[in-house]
């Protein structure tokens, strides 16, 4: 990610404050430069959520489409890639929602245990298991945890981004992953061994 | 490091490769993003079959939909006046005050409760409520079979809900209180274009809740299904409306708004020969959703707080 977002270092601020800027008073130069700087995580955060490439690219567009039409809302509250992901997963959970009904991700996590106390040599591939088992999470659990453990976000920049308190998503990350190990409970001897 | 920090840390590491991105076509979403800025109205990127994903790229492009403009500009117009004529009606001087919190105080008294004079504050968003209820019947229903059955919906809903019990009942004789009394909590102090939208999306919801209970309704027949497709187009063309306007920049009123839209969708497309399981899918999109319980939430909690 490039410097102008990054947040932490005040030039990072000052560039960021420029930059929008830039692209409220229609630079297109810029509207591509934030565009660059930001693409490749919110492709790969609404990938991660969707897991279909022709979602994951509807996500992303609508989201920058989004952004860029209310960028002038956006008030340095929080850093310009929070704002982004805030919109980024807020379109992605929408679509998912209204997906859902075509596809039946959101089996009860029962089922996922369901699978997971059978025989594990009848189904030994731990990555396939593990993809149920985090498909067959519920949105709140699942969203937390893709961004948390696998998408590296914080859980201030997750509770912005989905507007909880970051204790909240603590503690949903805490009840996903007790969710996820009861579901991948036979492996248990394998990790610990 | 427990057993479960460890078995964590291998979830954590096996996850890495659960749906990992490919390389990110950047210049292809560009291009898109540009066009569909540029066009003012391109459909972005249609997933292939025609999949409900194309629902939710028709709802982020919408705003740029040739024409919708001016079709959003006159319909926010009609709400607005409609709402300012509400707004003129909750708000003009009244004689008779005192009256009309009696007639609250009386119609909110329920079985257990007899004998107290609940406070006018607490009655005021049942007034509220109930008026907008009875909007419901007066305005939304396709005829008097609906009107009744939506009615008797509303009743067992009531029931079913501490909160919403005695709202049909306060529906009733609300009106004609609020249109003498005095100007409701959260209605006098607040922006007149917040109120006017407050108010329009609280009737909207209300309208929405009374559909939902009917189509939840075992007794309904085929007839009833064709007459519900019929309510559900007017109120999914108010939906999107509400969703472009200054009521859809609440994330929570827009999440709810957003899965209204797909449950009126699937109502208004369902044929009157539809199979069972039709209907349960989309009972089951109302219960995944918690679609009535998010509108029961939204209507009871008066037209400030909860929306």
């Amino acid at each position: 990610m490039m410097g102008l977002t990054v947040p932490e270092s005040p030039r990072g601020w000052v560039s960021e404050r420029q930059l929008v800027e830039r692209v409220v008073a229609g630079d297109p130069i810029a509207q591509r430069q934030l565009y660059d700087s930001h693409v490749d995580r919110v492709y790969r955060l609404t990938y991660r959520l969707a897991g279909d490439e022709d979602l994951a690219r509807d996500f992303t567009q609508l989201t920058f489409i989004r952004a860029f039409e209310r960028i002038g809302d956006f008030r340095h509250e929080s850093s310009l890639a929070t704002w982004l992901h805030a919109i980024g997963v807020s379109i992605s959970l929408n679509g998912l929602r209204k997906v859902k009904t075509a596809r039946t991700r959101e089996a009860p996590i029962e089922a996922a245990s369901g699978i997971g106390s059978s025989d594990r040599h009848a189904e030994p591939d731990l990555k396939a298991r593990l993809g149920n088992a985090i498909d067959s999470l519920s949105e709140k659990y699942r969203t937390v945890f893709l961004m948390h453990d696998v998408e590296g976000f914080t859980h201030e920049e997750i509770g912005a981004a989905l507007g909880i308190p970051a204790g909240t998503s603590k503690t949903r990350l805490f009840q996903g992953r007790a969710k996820l190990r009861e579901a991948l409970a036979d492996f248990r001897g394998d990790w610990i061994s | 490091m427990t057993e479960d920090d460890r078995i964590d840390e291998a979830i954590r590491s096996a996850a890495q490769s659960y749906n990992r991105a490919p390389a990110v076509p950047r210049d292809e979403m560009w291009a898109a993003i540009e066009k569909a800025r540029a066009n003012s109205g391109p459909r972005l990127h249609v997933v292939a079959g025609g999949s409900p994903a194309a629902v939710a790229a028709d709802r982020g492009s919408r705003n740029f939909r040739p024409g919708f403009a001016w079709w959003g500009a006159a319909a926010a117009a009609m709400l607005l006046v409609a709402a300012g004529v509400g707004i003129g009606r909750l708000t003009a001087p009244s004689g008779s005050a005192r009256s009309a919190v009696n007639t609250r105080a009386s119609v909110a008294v329920v079985p257990g409760n007899a004998g107290s004079l609940p406070q006018v504050a607490d009655n005021v968003p049942r007034a509220e409520v109930g008026d907008a209820a009875e909007g419901v019947a007066a305005r939304s229903s396709p005829d008097g079979t609906i009107e009744r059955r939506t009615g008797a919906g509303a009743v067992t809903s009531g029931m079913e809900s501490g909160t919403r019990a005695g709202v049909p009942r306060v529906a009733a004789s609300g009106s004609s209180a609020r249109r003498n009394g005095p100007v409701p909590r959260g209605l006098a102090g607040d922006a007149p274009g917040t109120d006017t939208y407050q108010v329009a999306t609280i009737r909207h919801l209300a309208d929405a809740e009374a559909l939902l209970t009917s189509f939840s309704l075992e007794t309904r027949d085929q007839k009833m299904d064709a007459q519900l497709a019929g309510w559900a187009k007017g109120l999914l063309s108010n939906t999107r409306l509400l969703l472009d306007s200054p009521a859809g920049e609440d994330a929570r009123r827009a999440r709810l708004l957003e899965d209204l839209e797909l449950v009126l969708a699937q109502i208004v497309q369902l044929s009157p020969a539809a199979a069972a399981s039709e209907r349960e899918l989309i009972q089951g999109s109302i219960n995944n959703g918690q679609v009535m319980t998010r509108l029961r939430t939204a209507i009871p909690a008066g037209p400030t707080r909860g929306l």
